[in-house]
């Protein structure tokens, strides 16, 4: 056995190249796994840990918001009704004016629920604030902002999230709401099963749809609190989306490990045949093969967390090296790197001994295309989507690229152009079809995920554009706009109109909504994009509204302000609100009939030449106040639609990288044959430029049939990601546009490396031919 | 004269160091001698079969072939790159003892690629009807792939000899074939020779060839 390791050592540094290419592979797979978990932990602690609702599974709102409600709801409870509840907390919730914004305000007996476990960050709730009459103000932007006497602020904590939090006492007091509560909040005493897995894999219960088992009461509505807070399920989504895709690159490294066993197998198998015949076993060979993969991965994963560490560090997203997430993430890249390396071992040793029967092949389509229904029919889950996306790439290796080898083995032999130099090109690159045809499904998986998302993100920047462009005409904004007279600035040269916004929080039946009023004329109707219905009387809502409540054009909507008797209007209009978290109802000013909302932004209706100039007077004249042009907010918009594709498109190109790397594996491995062939078109005349030549051309041909081939996957995917991901994910609604242009990058990008993956091993072996 | 070699050595690295392969070889071939260089494994015999076919170098002495129709000898060390390779492609045909053919031609296609390398297209009918004679002519549409070694060989020959180059080497052409395969090779190799009048140099540790081979060089 030492013998067989040693020799087993020795073929593998004697191939420094593949050993290098397989490394390199290895190391990018789980450097994706790692970033993509630490990201995806990273994002759901600061969006869902960081809220004090984390502790609490399940809200009921109190639709008379009097104490004596909540008192009542409490004696049920404590006389043994809800027996699953094992702690509530009364909630009152609103918005507080602070330098001319709405700042959410929470506020919660903390006394009531003494067991509850905040996780608010760095540390507990300070009893002091129960006694203090004072708020924690959380938010990086909240440590500059000065607020009024009447508000102490206890401390500061930073976080991406922006809101205060009092004692339910003082929170009363300062909304000016003594007496009224919106809510409780109910601790379920079951630890789901599932949750363990959201350790394992941020996201996935948001992905796989798991809601915790429904409890009931009667003349009360019990929602669960990722319904009520939508926060949660969109961060989820995000995490989940995020570990697929890094998923995807291990997928694709696994066939490239296979693909890379089973070509050192072929080649050494004259080697292995005699071994057998002096007396050692199969599984000898095969535990050799299976400790050298261990070994690589061992190896590579060790590269990869050093690698993710520097890379997390300098993104800002791990402080500490024995964060628990990051260990977690390195030890989940292992796992899966082994288990993914293990199987390609395996599978690979076994190959020549079992393909796959027509039954199987007909069983894995039937299989795959059920899927496929499920996924796009019979669910609403996002895991639903993604089983679509898995069932199209099934069809993609199990029918797409066999289809089109048989295609090219019965078209290429009657495909024969005149020049005898363009047969050997066109079959060459059909044998490397052929013969690296596990490289070959990864390349084109990868690059099909490529076009998916280039699609996608393309088609969303398209909608969020000309979002943008409606949203925004050429005007100005003023925010914290309280203390602006708009009398003042309707008197100024160039200004044509000042139009004043209201924002406040409201609840809706499935949970808390945004409120924006306004007057909804014309011109409003027209940066929504309801220019053909401008007339009516009633409200706007996005798309995040419409789907949870399954509200069409013309249904009631029952929304209730704080200290406001319920508005009952019909919706006029759904509207896209891509980038939003939460819910947003579009008010006509006029129906709010009191006004519990805080007037914290002003648009300003500017002729285009006069922009700057009242821009200046605006600034000289309220300094407090941020005055930003429609084409700045434009502009920083665009700045954050780039930075939160950043990541997926990093993956994205791991996995192609991790494809191309792969490639050239199996180029450097069919090389030797080339070499060979290369050898004998020199001894015919052909000089170093035209075998380059030649082989430049095989390398195009057969990047060009693998993109060829991941197109119909990509569009596919795009497709899915479109209709299925972003709706179930975001409520987001996308039309998928299929430009060319937009499918010339990533094709471009795959046919380049595709190229330079099959030329770089000509480039290396042909000066040195072994 | 048609060949000449003049204190010809080559080295190629070995480890660390270099080792010479071969030594100061001389010896000159006069027209349409069937040429045999013998000798034992690891002598050089393919070192200097490649060095008389110009696809190598040597680091010492001359080699100068002549042409049929030439005011002169063309000396091989004088010759840049694209010389080399144009005059290899023109008046040279090389037979190996493995991968002669080019595996994603078919047969019939492997032994037009010359005819097409150099426009010698006028040759086409005589060179499929040299595969018909070799008993091939069910094999011209397969691959290499699809032959056994004796009806490769075959269709290496008629590859090499399909532009009727002036020169045709052969290096071990019979080593992977057994015997009967292999003294049909050689007669092969020998008959277009004769029919052609080309100059034929093969490298071999095989006795085979023996009755054929007019001159025999002996590296040692």
């Amino acid at each position: 056995m030492k013998l067989l390791i040693r020799s087993q050592w020795r073929d593998l540094i004697s191939r420094p190249l593949v050993l290098i290419a397989l490394l390199a592979n290895l190391v990018l797979a789980l450097f994706a796994i790692s970033v993509v978990h630490v990201a995806g932990h990273t994002l759901v602690h600061e969006y869902v840990e960081g809220q004090p609702q984390s502790a609490y599974q399940y809200v009921v709102p109190l639709t008379d918001n009097r104490e004596s409600s909540y008192f009542t709801f409490r004696e049920r409870w404590r006389a043994g009704e809800l027996p699953e509840v094992v702690g509530m907390v009364p909630v009152v919730e609103g918005n507080l004016e602070i330098s001319g914004r709405a700042i959410p305000l929470i506020g919660i007996d903390l006394v009531s629920d003494s067991q509850a476990m905040f996780d608010l960050g760095d540390a507990q709730i300070p009893t002091t604030l129960v006694t203090q009459d004072s708020v924690i103000a959380f938010g990086d932007d909240l440590a500059n902002t000065s607020f009024p006497n009447d508000i102490k602020v206890l401390e500061f904590r930073s976080g991406e999230q922006t809101f205060l939090l009092a004692d339910i006492a003082t929170a009363q007091n300062l909304l000016g709401r003594t007496g009224e509560i919106d809510a409780a909040w109910l601790r379920y005493n079951r630890v789901r099963a599932w949750d363990w897995m959201e350790h394992l894999s941020p996201g996935i219960t948001t992905g796989l749809g798991f809601s915790r088992p429904e409890i009931s009461l009667a003349d009360h509505n019990i929602e669960p609190m990722d319904v009520w807070q939508p926060t949660q399920t969109f961060v989820g989504s995000i995490a989940f989306n995020m570990g697929l895709l890094g998923m995807l690159a291990v997928l694709v490294s696994g066939f490239i490990v296979y693909e890379s066993t089973a070509r050192s197998i072929e080649r050494r198998a004259q080697e292995f045949d005699r071994l057998q015949t002096i007396g050692v076993s199969v599984l000898q060979i095969r535990s050799v093969l299976i400790l050298e993969a261990s070994t690589l991965v061992l190896f590579s994963a060790l590269v990869a967390a050093v690698v993710s560490f520097v890379f997390l560090q300098l993104n800002d997203l791990i402080r500490d090296v024995l964060k628990t997430p990051f260990l977690i993430a390195t030890s989940k890249g292992l796992v899966l790197g082994l288990s993914t390396a293990l199987i390609g071992v395996i599978l690979a040793f076994n190959r020549e001994v079992r393909k796959a029967s027509w039954i199987e092949l007909v069983l894995g389509v039937v299989v795959a295309v059920a899927m496929l229904c499920y996924g796009i029919w019979m669910t609403t889950t996002l895991f639903g989507a993604y089983v679509a996306v898995f069932a199209l790439c099934v069809l993609h290796i199990v029918v797409l690229t066999p289809a089109l080898i048989r295609l090219l083995d019965a078209l290429l032999p009657r495909f024969k152009p005149k020049s005898l130099i363009s047969r050997i090109n066109v079959r060459a690159m059909w044998l490397h079809l052929k013969q690296a045809k596990f490289a070959t499904i990864a390349f084109s998986l990868a690059i099909a995920t490529a076009i998916g998302i280039t699609l996608m993100v393309s088609s969303l920047r398209t909608d969020f554009f000309e979002l943008l462009e409606a949203r925004l005409p050429s005007g100005l904004q003023i925010r914290e706009a309280s203390n602006v007279d708009p009398k003042i600035i309707r008197q100024w040269t160039g200004v044509d109109e000042v139009r004043e916004y209201f924002r406040g929080e409201g609840t809706l039946s499935v949970g808390k909504t945004n409120v924006i009023a306004t007057s909804i004329d014309e011109y409003e109707a027209r940066r929504y994009g309801n220019e053909n219905d401008a007339d009516r009387v009633g409200v706007y809502v996005n798309e995040k509204v419409a789907a949870q409540l399954r509200a069409n054009i013309g249904d009631e909507l029952e929304l209730k302000l704080p200290s406001a008797t319920p508005i009952s209007l019909p919706i006029i209009h759904i509207f896209k609100s891509y980038g939003e978290m939460s819910r947003v109802v579009l008010l006509p000013k006029d129906q709010v009939p009191s006004n519990p909302l805080v007037r914290d932004r002003l648009l300003i209706v500017v002729q285009p030449d006069a922009i700057a100039s009242v821009e200046r007077r605006l600034n000289e004249k309220y300094p407090s106040a941020t005055v930003l042009s429609h084409g700045e907010i434009r502009e920083r918009a665009v700045r954050i639609f780039n930075r939160t594709f950043a990541l997926t498109n990093l993956i994205a190109l791991i996995a192609v990288m991790v494809a191309v790397i792969g490639l050239f594996n199996s180029a450097l491995a069919l090389q030797s044959a080339k070499n060979a062939e290369y050898r004998l078109l020199n001894t015919l005349g052909f000089s170093r430029f035209a075998l380059f030549r030649q082989s430049f051309t095989q390398s195009t041909l057969h990047g060009g049939v693998c993109c060829l081939l991941s197109l119909p996957l990509g569009i596919g995917i795009a497709w899915i990601l479109c209709e299925l991901v972003n709706p179930r994910a975001f409520h987001w609604t996308i039309s998928l546009h299929v430009a060319p242009t937009t499918l010339g990058f990533p094709l471009l990008l795959g046919l380049s490396a595709a190229v330079l993956a099959s030329i770089l091993p000509w480039l290396f072996l042909s000066r040195n031919p072994k | 004269m048609v060949i000449h070699v003049q204190g010809v050595s080559k080295k190629f690295p070995d480890g660390k160091g270099e080792r010479w392969v071969i030594e100061d070889v001389s010896f000159k071939v006069e027209p349409h001698q069937a040429t045999v260089i013998r000798g034992p494994s690891g002598v050089g015999k393919t070192t200097l079969l490649n060095l008389i076919a110009g696809l190598i170098h040597p680091d010492k002495g001359e080699i100068e072939l002549n042409l049929k129709d030439s005011s002169g000898p063309t000396s091989l060390n004088r010759l840049n790159a694209r010389e080399l390779l144009r005059f290899r492609r023109d008046h040279i045909g090389f037979v190996y003892q493995f991968f002669n053919l080019v595996p994603t031609l078919t047969v019939q296609e492997n032994v037009l690629l010359p005819l097409a390398l150099t426009k010698r297209e006028h040759l086409r009918e005589q060179a499929i009807d040299r595969l018909h004679k070799l008993g091939l002519k069910s094999h011209k549409n397969a691959f290499p792939a699809q032959l056994s070694g004796g009806e490769q060989q075959r269709a290496a020959i008629a590859r090499a000899v399909a532009h009727e180059p002036q020169f045709l080497f052969a290096d071990e052409p019979t080593g992977n074939l057994d015997a009967e395969n292999s003294a049909a090779v050689f007669k092969l190799l020998w008959d277009e020779h004769e029919r052609l009048g080309t100059n034929l140099v093969v490298a071999t540790h095989s006795d085979d060839i023996g009755t054929y081979a007019t001159r025999t060089i002996q590296l040692t």
